[in-house]
């Protein structure tokens, strides 16, 4: 059903406020694969310092998006800035702004971790203090290690500060609980809330919508190649309850997960083990 | 400079934490010396003179290291990285494809030279091999080879989405080379046709230059720089077409 109409923040079609305002703005953005349509004409503005979450089933164009702000893939129309600038016109400047964790995508097998991130930085033309990054996603402890000896969850925290070597504004995390169990995702959860507080801006893709939930200042609701709502979770439910919808079941007080957390995840980032 | 400078830190880390990777690299060409050393063979080297089997393969074998680690690890090393998404990080970076390419380039030079070296050297001291030429001319030809074979590697990189296509695709280009390049026998008995086609393989220039300075006393001879013409051709020609065929993701 119908949960209200997006209210699209498009930034103009000069791009001027965006400049100052938004960390990143896509405007009437199409991808197209042939005669498949991805991504249909989007458009959506995040503003810097919020967590802007891409909610949708598989195959809604999330990651097609994001991949086209990452530089992976080439808009077929539309424009992407971050921090006001082109995507078009300055793709190397704008993946300077942004830390990408991929979906995908892998590491160099036989190097540790540290070096694995100093190659990364060397991508970037720069350094960057290696432990410093590992202290920041909690494996400063296993510096030597290799990414194929961390468990999911270190993993997905290991992307992550691969995606921060060039202390990114804008970092853009590409389902990055898919396949964490539930102890794993909610440390995620505080190091993505940990760098929302040192002023990042971060654009964060999830089918996950109790994770949407929690992390997220607004959210954009996508479904086959189109934004079909936007704003913040509590005013599109306000927006629903407004429609007379009311769940069908009563809300319970606890669930499974609630149970497992409270059985297996006292002290939580306690405890996690390399495979 | 940077991501050059990386890239050829990593590959060499890699290629020397990887043992068995290094081990079977180079078992093929010690393998071969090993079981034909077992047979008295000789044969007749340029200018028809008789000559040990050994001092022959020698620079056969040389030639065959330099291909297996220019050519095929470039293949499956490479292609490996594309098919898991390691290339992806780096095309999400600002870094250029070219500095990402100049880097494994120099980084397969590297451990063409160290591998040709071993091979020599247990060709030399095991396997009583005579280098009567510039043993220094073996290893600087190996060097200056490897870039043909690492360009040609990297069409395959470009053409292949994974590395169970790379591995008929890599096996297409290398098989002719392994049998018509006079690695193993002479290309004396190979009849016209055949003997003209794979007189242009990129492996028969070198074997021959490595024969031609193995067996010395013919200094920089113009058949000498024939054979280098040829192998710059190949260099040339696979560079423009691994460029057009680059593609970082499967």
């Amino acid at each position: 059903m119908s949960i209200g109409t997006a209210t699209l923040e498009a930034p103009s079609r000069n791009g001027m406020h965006a400049a100052t305002a938004y960390a990143l703005s896509v405007s009437q953005l199409v991808k197209r694969y042939g005669e498949f349509i991805a991504v249909k004409g989007i458009s959506f503005a995040v503003q810097q310092g919020e967590i802007f979450g891409l909610l949708g089933p598989n195959g809604a164009g999330k990651t097609t998006t994001i991949e086209v702000i990452e530089g992976l893939r080439e808009a077929t129309s539309g424009e992407v800035s971050v921090l006001g600038r082109s995507i078009t016109a300055d793709p190397r400047g704008v993946k300077r702004l942004i830390g990408a964790q991929l979906q995908h995508s892998d590491f160099f097998e036989h190097l540790r971790l540290t070096e694995q991130l100093d190659y990364v930085a060397a991508c970037y033309d720069t350094r960057c203090d290696a432990m410093a990054l590992l202290r920041e996603v909690d494996l400063a402890d296993r510096p030597k290690l290799r990414v194929q000896q961390l468990s999911g969850g270190q993993q997905q925290r290991f992307a992550i500060a691969a995606a921060l070597v060039n202390d990114p504004p804008l970092v853009l995390l590409d389902e990055p609980s898919t396949g964490l169990d539930p102890k794993a995702r909610i440390d995620l959860w505080r190091l993505i809330r940990r760098l929302q507080s040192e002023g990042r801006t971060i654009l964060l893709s999830t089918h996950y919508m109790e994770e949407a939930e929690e992390l997220c200042d607004r959210v954009a609701i996508m479904d086959q190649g189109t934004i079909g709502a936007m704003g913040a979770p509590a005013a599109l439910i306000q927006q629903l309850l407004e429609t007379g919808y009311r769940r069908p079941a009563p809300v319970r007080q606890a669930t499974l997960e609630d149970v497992f957390l409270s059985t297996t995840g006292h002290g939580f980032g306690e405890g996690e083990e390399e495979k | 400079m940077r991501v050059f400078r990386a890239t050829l830190d990593n590959q060499i880390k890699s290629f020397y934490r990887d043992p068995q990777a290094v081990i079977w690299t180079l078992a093929m060409p010690l393998l071969i010396m090993l079981v034909l050393s077992l047979f008295n063979l000789h044969a007749v080297g340029p200018g028809g003179v008789k000559r040990n089997y050994m001092d022959l393969l020698l620079p056969g074998m040389i030639a065959l290291t330099a291909t297996n680690v220019g050519f095929n690890s470039v293949i499956f090393g490479i292609t490996r990285y594309k098919e898991r998404g390691v290339l992806r990080r780096i095309k999400a970076s600002p870094a250029s494809a070219m500095a990402f390419v100049n880097g494994i380039v120099a980084s397969r030079v590297l451990m063409v030279a160290g591998s040709c070296v071993i091979t020599w050297a247990i060709g030399r001291f095991v396997f009583q091999a005579h280098v009567t030429g510039s043993t220094l001319g073996l290893i600087a030809l190996s060097i200056i080879s490897a870039p043909a074979f690492i360009a040609i590697g990297m069409i395959v990189v470009g053409l292949a989405k994974n590395e169970d296509q790379a591995g008929p695709m890599s096996f297409l280009f290398f098989l002719p080379m392994l049998l018509f390049s006079g690695l193993f026998v002479s290309r004396a008995g190979l009849n016209g046709g055949v003997a003209w086609v794979t007189h242009g393989l990129p492996m028969t220039y070198l074997v021959d230059a490595l024969q031609r300075v193995s067996f010395g006393g013919q200094g920089f001879s113009s058949a000498l720089w024939t054979d280098l013409a040829g192998i710059a051709v190949w260099a040339l020609i696979a560079t423009a077409i691994a460029t057009r065929t680059w593609k970082w993701e499967s």
